[in-house]
């Protein structure tokens, strides 16, 4: 089934008439349980085309559908609805609240909907388990590693049930080993069927992906599966 | 799916900005400040000047409501006017009112009591004690006009030692003290440009109005001082005693009509008096009182905008320093609408607070510097006036919803993007 699919999209940016090409003509899809990387050099466009995916920006030109819905019809706030109840985002950075402790943190989308809050205990709970997290529930964020952090961030992602994880250099900021932990719980969440698509620059990092999205001066170059996929946790599996 | 009247539209966006207010104390407590400060000033102002014109007007209740002051005055000149202080400080004298006028408006109806007055001032020697004392020539009627004359040893001197020129002084408290310290001062005598000046009473002590001090005076009959002491034949007022303070209006008319034709004016302009009622006065005192309040409103009320001004730039601040918190909220589902009221809710609990603060700290200092007044022997009397909470809470709350509004606009307006950088 298809969960994303994009036709000529296309994303120029316009600073004050100096007219700079983002994201051009990308025609692609996305499955439903795909784990996709999408790699390049700085200044690839790669950051682009995660951000117009994951409805945090929009294209200047083209079409994309997620889940069947044509995202150029819809209003401000109904994509901030959707990307409450569709997308969980994982940052390089992080962008935990401050002296706020980690369950909190990991609620706070769940806090964006208008459902009753009685199961909101529960769901942080399940989402911290998933990223073994729990333990640490009331600490304080700045009181966490960097690799804690993140998963906590993984968390919040995923508190919300959403169909498709966006993940931004999400190893950028941790040492490799943390970094194998992120992308351990990445993989681990795409096994029980969840679509991750992780943006990065490393192709270390990008072969514990399914399938990668090559991407130079914002065109993709190349659109490949992966022949040698690595698995954090160190266990061989066959590809599905 | 734009529900805007689901509670959690605003219950969600009050949490999260009561949340930032708590996890940033320091940031709260210096916004709050500019606010403190403005509220402060403005409920001192309002609570104290309630307070120092409930005292004003009891001093001149004080006096009696149903009197009338007939006064001389600058032709041409208010009785009020700078010009008329200005020309009979510079010593212009007005020698046309005299106690005949009294004795004439005493007999208009409605006129229950009156007596002449005049002020001189001279040196006064007792023994070895030698003093520039002030003197204050009266009718023997006095007491039937002002009703704190009232003596606490000996007697008011009589109609008929007025009218015989009699050398007698009735002293005020403190200047009894001055030159008789403990011992009796009746029957005593005290020198006065060189005659002897038998003491036959001593005044109960009245306190002061304003800067004057009552119990300085010294009380002697107006016909003595102007012939024996200062060689006039003038005085400088005549205060009246009405009846019924309902017909005020009338009796006022009635002196000035009369006053008119004794001194040969048929022209207002040309009036050598002035007729005030007290209650003429209090209206004038209140006016006035009241002119100042607002002045000083205005003048702390602009410190309250100051406060405003630093409610927004701490916003402005808070905003920038939160961009990636903004981001991330819109990324995980927040509305532009959401956002802009997490902010505004920010700065107007601010604002609350230090209204509350500044209420609360005003209200301290107005009723700390009654005490102080009255332990000084001036009863300011405080009360917890509702005008002020309101005026301070109000005020305060519209402060921080105006100077919020910039702010949390500019936040809600950042798209996710802009707010999510790679650090």
């Amino acid at each position: 089934m298809t969960l994303i699919a994009t036709k000529n999209l296309e994303k120029i940016y316009d600073n004050d008439g100096v007219r700079t090409v983002g994201l051009a003509q990308a025609t692609f899809s996305i499955e439903v349980g795909e784990f996709l990387a999408i790699m390049g050099p700085s200044g690839s466009g790669k950051s682009t085309l995660m951000q117009v995916l994951g409805l945090l920006d929009r294209a200047t030109a083209g079409d994309y559908w997620l889940d069947g819905k044509h995202i150029a019809e819809f209003s401000d706030d109904e994509l901030a609805t959707l990307r409450n109840k569709k997308i969980g985002f994982v940052f390089q950075s992080f962008n935990l609240l401050p002296k706020t402790s980690v369950s909190d943190n990991v609620e706070l989308p769940l806090l964006y909907d208008n459902h009753p809050e009685k199961d909101n205990r529960e769901r942080v709970r399940s989402a911290l388990t998933a990223v073994g997290m729990q333990h640490r529930a009331n600490h304080l964020s700045n009181q966490l590693s960097g690799g804690e952090k993140q998963r906590v961030a993984i968390a919040r992602a995923l508190v919300n049930d959403p169909d498709i994880i966006f993940a931004d250099e999400p190893t950028g900021n941790l040492d490799s080993k943390s970094g194998l932990q992120v992308m351990a719980i990445l993989q681990k969440l795409n096994d029980t069927g969840k679509t991750v698509v992780l943006v990065t620059h490393e192709t270390a990092t990008a072969e514990h992906a399914k399938r990668i999205l090559l991407m130079i001066d914002g065109k993709i170059v190349s659109d490949t599966p992966v022949a040698n996929r690595k698995f954090a946790d160190g266990n061989e599996r066959t590809l599905k | 799916m734009n529900n805007y009247l689901h509670p959690t539209f605003f219950l969600r966006p009050l949490r999260f900005a009561l949340r930032a207010i708590r996890i940033n104390p320091a940031r709260t407590l210096l916004s709050l400040l500019g606010v403190v400060i403005g509220v402060f000033a403005v409920v001192v102002v309002m609570t104290l000047g309630d307070g120092v014109k409930g005292y004003i007007t009891g001093q001149v209740e004080s006096f009696g409501t149903d009197l009338i002051q007939v006064e001389v005055k600058i032709p041409s000149a208010t009785a009020l006017s700078q010009e008329n202080a200005r020309s009979r400080s510079q010593g212009t004298q007005i020698t046309t009112l005299k106690i005949k006028d009294g004795e004439a408006i005493g007999k208009l109806p409605n006129v229950s009591a009156w007596y002449a007055g005049t002020i001189g001032q001279e040196r006064a020697t007792y023994g070895s004690v030698a003093k520039r004392v002030l003197l204050f020539g009266t009718g023997a009627d006095v007491a039937l006009v002002d009703k704190n004359i009232d003596v606490i040893s000996g007697r008011f001197f009589t109609r008929e030692e007025d009218d015989d020129l009699s050398r007698v002084v009735v002293l005020g408290s403190e200047t009894k003290e001055t030159f008789f310290g403990r011992s009796n001062a009746v029957g005593e005598s005290i020198t006065l440009k060189g005659e002897k000046y038998r003491v036959i009473g001593v005044m109960k002590p009245r306190g002061s109005i304003a800067v004057l001090n009552l119990d300085t005076f010294v009380y002697v009959p107006v016909q003595t001082l102007q012939k024996k002491i200062l060689g006039v034949d003038h005085v400088q007022f005549i205060s009246v005693k009405m009846e019924n303070v309902d017909q005020e209006a009338a009796t006022v008319a009635d002196i000035i009509a009369l006053m008119r034709k004794r001194h040969d004016i048929d022209d207002a302009t040309k009036d050598d008096f002035a007729v005030t009622s007290t209650k003429e006065a209090q209206k004038t005192l209140d006016d006035v009182l009241g002119s100042v309040t607002v002045l000083l409103l205005a003048l702390t009320s602009i410190s309250l905008v100051v406060g405003g001004v630093g409610i927004m730039n701490v916003m402005y601040v808070a905003v920038s320093e939160r961009t990636s918190e903004i981001g991330l909220r819109k990324a995980v589902g927040a509305k532009s609408s959401g956002i802009l009221a997490q902010f505004l809710f920010e700065a107007f609990i601010i604002t609350l607070l230090g209204g509350i603060l500044g209420i609360a700290l005003g209200v301290g200092l107005s009723f700390g510097l009654s005490w102080v007044f009255s332990e000084l022997g001036v009863p300011l009397s405080v009360h917890f006036s509702p005008n002020a909470l309101f005026l301070g809470a109000g005020f305060s709350m519209i402060v921080g919803l105006i100077f919020g509004i910039a702010p949390a606009y500019r936040a809600s307006r950042l798209t996710p993007m802009d707010a999510i950088r790679k650090e």
